[in-house]
């Protein structure tokens, strides 16, 4: 079976500096997996070379046994990634309904001129079920028509989630989602996060300090340390590998 | 380039030639480059520090009868470091975090209203055909010509005397004095002086200063090259130093300096050599006269759109910018509906009263000023879609209503084709325009687009405008246009007129709020919130871009067409020249570039700010009386510059505009005393815990 996602030998430097040393990680349709690694190991720039925010200095992104690695990033969008921000990245002077309308009509491709003209741009009673069964997913129902100025963090986050599922995505890069949150709240975002995931079927690429998210979370996991690839295998067996021990959670202090 | 082997002289000759203005651009682009890199400010009001000095040398020594040394100590020493260190003090320094575009904004305003400034505190009067004097005793009279090619006059030969040394002086400064080396520092990496704790604010202080100094001593060196001192002269040059400092990717020091002299040169080169190529190739011909001053123009517009570097490294031109604060929404989402009903219906009233009194007692003035309101308004509601709506800073919406308003001259005049046909027209052929210019800039986005919308503004000031199919050749008077009529209705009648304009106004502004409500707008409102987030959800930014661009400009194509139907004439150097048009910009913006209202009230601002306030026709009316108008009017319509130039200052705080800033502040005053008499509904929103925008710590 094609994969979801595959990234063959993905390279990356920023003026001389290697940030992404032939990164290799593969996807599987539905599967939940784990990219961990220390602070400034590549995640995010590697999260960038697979949307292409950033151009790749080499390699090869596949979506679905398709090769995007020439797309712009709105068609890769488009064909199935789905992203959700390290540092959040919302529209402001937008109630949170209006996240995902926008997504819903981007995916719909419908945007003609005339149409705005005669009103019928705005928004319509399907339309705006389908993005209140997903608010309903997230719980967000009750923040629908909340400009998101007026969000804490924590359901900003879940906002970029809902975004992001509103394009119907095939795999969904999550960028540290549990950062800003408290012990409680990344519960519940894991806890949602698992529900839709299953109920949707899409495949999840997870970055993630947090160790008990990400062991609990996922089944495969990739270890990311200074742009290469250290090591990779079930979550629970790369969570107690030496080597993540020394470069990861050994400089971090963590216990267990 | 194929040249021959007798034109190596000429060539020579070119260069020398070139070499008096190239140092001056040099100059020009160096202070440029100089608060660019060290307080990110792309300061589009350099043009109006340079005149500033040279309008006081002039005056020093002109009218105060001064002598050269006490006149240039003044003006270049004085005036224009202390010019510098109050802009960076007053305006610069609060805005240190605030956004590329947002500082680009401020210095668009203070553009307009420094010049303004000026000449109301000095009491300068510019006067057409009395030609500055330089700073040498006849200086355009006496010629030395050393290589036996080309002769230099006096004030050519001080231009490159002053370059140089003011070159070696900044040379020196930077190698050999403390704040010089650390100002080296920050020009090279800001990022790495802030971590070695060098006072940031005493040397963007000091760059201000020195950048100051420089933009005088260009002013006054160059002004002997034009007939009259007039500001928008000096406005062009800071064109010219974007494109020099372009060569040099607007970082480099020792680039720009090269770009402004090899500006010089490669103008000159083309003074030279165009004329004999157009002899055998007629359809140069035209060209001939109008490229040549459009040279810094296009060569702008080149770099931007072929250089690599500058396409892909779109954060080159944004070294200090912090976060964009996230712009407030607006009033009219989050107001209650009583409070809406009731502010509605006090507009209506207000506007139904002022419209009744206009057409039952309005006598010929009223009507053209109230008429001039509402056209203006339309073509404002071009910037609204485009700045508004998708962010973006245009600076040529008055070359997309020229392009309205000629169409419309020419359809006219050549076919007798319809006049309200031809505006239609017109505005297609601007959306045409608009669209083939977003496609160039769709990916450069920030300061890179309000940077090549204005050298496209100039190139169609300087080259498209003199052709015979486009301005008709024949400038200022042969660009006549009739009033349209319409079956029963004959617009020639200023009625009836007005009530077309009106019309037309109304359509526009409902379009412009479908758009704003439908797949475009939202598309545009998430685009400008946040670029990475909208492309991550399959937004392509450059057809949003192109869409924006091709509806505003169609829109400022149908109201030029209509402003030049009320003047019946195109008027295109007063009404929609780059500088001229930059003042609307200014307009929008600090009143609400947002809202229809805004576009509305900039219109008023426009053509009723002087006639009302400032010639003290309100005061006359409360007085029941013209003759009891108090003393101090009419106040000098300049104030009108300088009051809504500096108001554009607090784009960068509220990005709203004025108007929706104060709507904003008194329906929170409004709706607390209605809450007051009324038991709170709802307890205190239990969502508000944390802003969602907080910076989080980097990794
Ligand atoms: N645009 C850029 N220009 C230059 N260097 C960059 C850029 N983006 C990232 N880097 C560098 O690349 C390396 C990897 O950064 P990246 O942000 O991908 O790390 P990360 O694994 O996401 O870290 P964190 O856990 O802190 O988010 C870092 O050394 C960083 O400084
Ligand atoms: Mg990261």
């Amino acid at each position: 079976m094609t994969p979801a996602l595959r990234a063959i030998d993905v390279k990356k430097s920023f003026s001389g500096i290697v940030a992404l040393d032939n990164v290799t990680i593969e996807v599987a349709e539905g599967e939940r997996v784990g990219l961990i690694g220390p602070n400034g190991a590549g995640k995010t720039t590697f999260f960038n070379c697979l949307l292409g925010v950033l151009r790749m200095d080499g390699g090869k992104v596949e979506l679905a046994g398709e090769d995007v690695s020439r797309l712009p990033v709105h068609r890769r969008a488009r064909l199935g990634i789905g992203r959700t921000f390290q540092r959040i990245e919302l529209f402001p002077d937008s109630t949170v309904r209006e996240h995902l309308l926008i997504a819903e009509r981007t995916r719909r491709g419908d945007g003609r001129l005339w149409k705005d003209l005669v009103g019928l741009g705005r928004p319509k009673a399907d339309e705006i079920a389908r993005c209140d069964e997903v608010l309903e997913l997230l719980g967000l129902a009750d923040l629908a028509d909340e400009p998101i100025e007026r969000l804490s963090l924590g359901k900003g986050r879940l906002v970029e989630v809902g975004r992001a599922l509103m394009t119907e995505p095939k795999v969904l890069l999550l960028d540290e989602p549990s950062s800003g949150l408290d012990r409680a709240e990344t519960a519940a975002l894991a806890q949602t996060l698992g529900e839709v995931q299953s109920q949707q079927g899409f495949a999840i690429l997870l970055v993630e300090h947090d160790v008990e998210f990400v062991s609990t979370f996922t089944t495969r996991a990739y270890v990311l340390d200074f742009g290469r690839l250290i090591v990779e295998g079930p979550t629970r067996e790369v969570m107690a590998s030496d080597e993540v021990r020394t470069a990861y959670l050994g400089d971090l202090e963590v216990a267990e | 380039m194929l040249l021959a082997a007798s034109a190596g002289e000429d060539v020579f000759r070119a260069i020398l030639q070139g070499t008096p203005p190239g140092a001056v651009f040099a100059l020009i682009a160096l202070g440029f480059v100089l608060t660019y890199k060290t307080s990110g400010v792309f300061n589009l009001a350099f043009g109006a520090q340079a005149y500033i000095s040279a309008a006081m040398f002039f005056t020093a020594r002109v009218e105060w009868g001064w002598g050269i040394v006490p006149s240039v100590v003044l003006s270049v020493f004085l005036l224009a470091p202390l010019l510098g260190l109050v802009l960076e003090r007053l305006i610069f320094r609060h805005l240190r975090t605030a956004s590329a575009v947002s500082k680009l904004v401020v210095t668009i305003g203070l553009s307009v209203a420094l010049p303004n400034l000026f000449d109301l505190v000095v009491g300068f009067q510019p006067v057409a055909g009395r030609t500055p004097v330089g700073i040498v005793a006849d200086g355009a009279d006496v010629f030395y010509d050393p290589f036996g090619t080309y002769a230099f006059s006096r004030n050519e030969l001080m231009s490159i005397g002053v370059a140089v040394v003011g070159m070696a002086l900044l040379a020196a400064l930077f190698r050999f004095s403390a704040i010089g080396l650390a100002m080296r520092a920050v020009v090279e990496s800001p990022r790495m002086t802030e971590l070695n704790g060098i006072r940031a604010d005493r040397i963007s202080a000091f760059a201000w200063a020195l950048s100051s100094v420089f933009a005088g001593l260009a002013g006054v060196l160059i002004a002997p090259r034009f007939n009259t001192l007039v500001a928008p002269d000096f406005f062009n040059l800071v064109v010219v130093a974007i494109a020099a400092a372009a060569i040099g990717r607007l970082v480099s020091l020792p680039r720009a300096l090269a770009g402004g002299l090899g500006l010089g040169i490669f103008i000159a080169l083309f003074d030279t050599f165009l004329p004999r190529w157009s002899d055998d190739l007629t359809w140069l011909q035209p060209f001939q006269d109008n490229l040549t001053p459009s040279m810094p123009f296009v060569v702008l517009f080149g770099v931007l759109v072929l250089w690599p570097s500058i396409r892909r490294a779109r954060d080159a031109g944004d070294p200090l910018a912090g976060v964009d604060p996230p712009p407030p929404s607006l009033v009219a989402a989050s107001r209650s509906a009583r409070l809406t009903l009731a502010t509605r219906l006090f507009g209506v009233a207000f506007l139904g009263v002022a419209g009744f009194v206009l057409f039952v007692r309005g006598d010929a003035v009223w009507l053209f000023l109230v008429t001039q309101a509402v056209v203006l308004a339309t073509i404002y509601l071009s910037i609204t879609v485009l700045t508004g709506f998708a962010g973006q800073i245009s600076l040529c919406q008055g070359s997309f209503a020229a392009i309205g308003a000629f169409t419309v001259y020419q359809l006219a005049n050549r076919y007798d084709a319809s006049v309200l046909v031809a505006t239609l027209a017109g505005g297609a052929i601007a959306a045409g325009v608009g669209a083939l210019l977003s496609l160039p800039v769709r990916r450069l986005g920030g300061i890179w687009v309000a940077i090549a919308t204005l050298a496209f503004a100039f190139f169609f000031d300087a080259v498209m405008v003199k052709f015979s199919w486009v301005g008709g050749g024949t400038l200022f008077q042969g660009t006549r246009v009739p009033r349209p009529t319409l079956g029963p209705w004959d617009f020639a009648d200023d009625k009836a007129f007005l009530v077309l304009a009106l019309v037309v106004f109304v359509l526009v502004s409902l379009a412009v709020i479908q758009i704003r409500e439908g797949t475009i707008g939202r598309t545009l409102r998430a685009l400008r919130g946040s670029e990475l987030a909208a492309e991550s959800i399959g937004i392509s930014p450059a057809r949003a871009r192109l869409a924006a661009f091709s509806i505003s400009a169609f829109i400022a194509g149908i109201g030029g067409g209509m402003l030049a139907m009320h003047q019946e004439n195109v008027n295109y150097g007063n009404n929609f020249a780059p500088f001229a048009a930059l003042f609307w910009l200014v307009l929008v913006v600090s009143l609400g570039a947002r809202t229809v209202e805004g576009a509305a009230q900039a219109g008023a601002a426009f053509s009723l700010f002087d006639a009302v306030i400032l010639r003290g026709a309100l005061f006359g009316w409360i007085l029941r009386s013209p003759e009891r108008i108090p003393g101090i009017f009419p106040i000098s319509p300049k104030w009108r510059f300088v009051l809504f130039g500096l108001s554009c200052i607090q784009f960068a705080r509220h990005p709203e505009g004025l108007v929706e800033h104060g709507k904003r502040r008194a329906m929170l005053r409004a709706e607390t005393r209605l809450a007051r008499k009324r038991p709170p509904a709802s307890p205190p929103d239990p969502v508000a815990e944390a802003p969602v925008r907080t910076e989080e710590p980097v990794g």
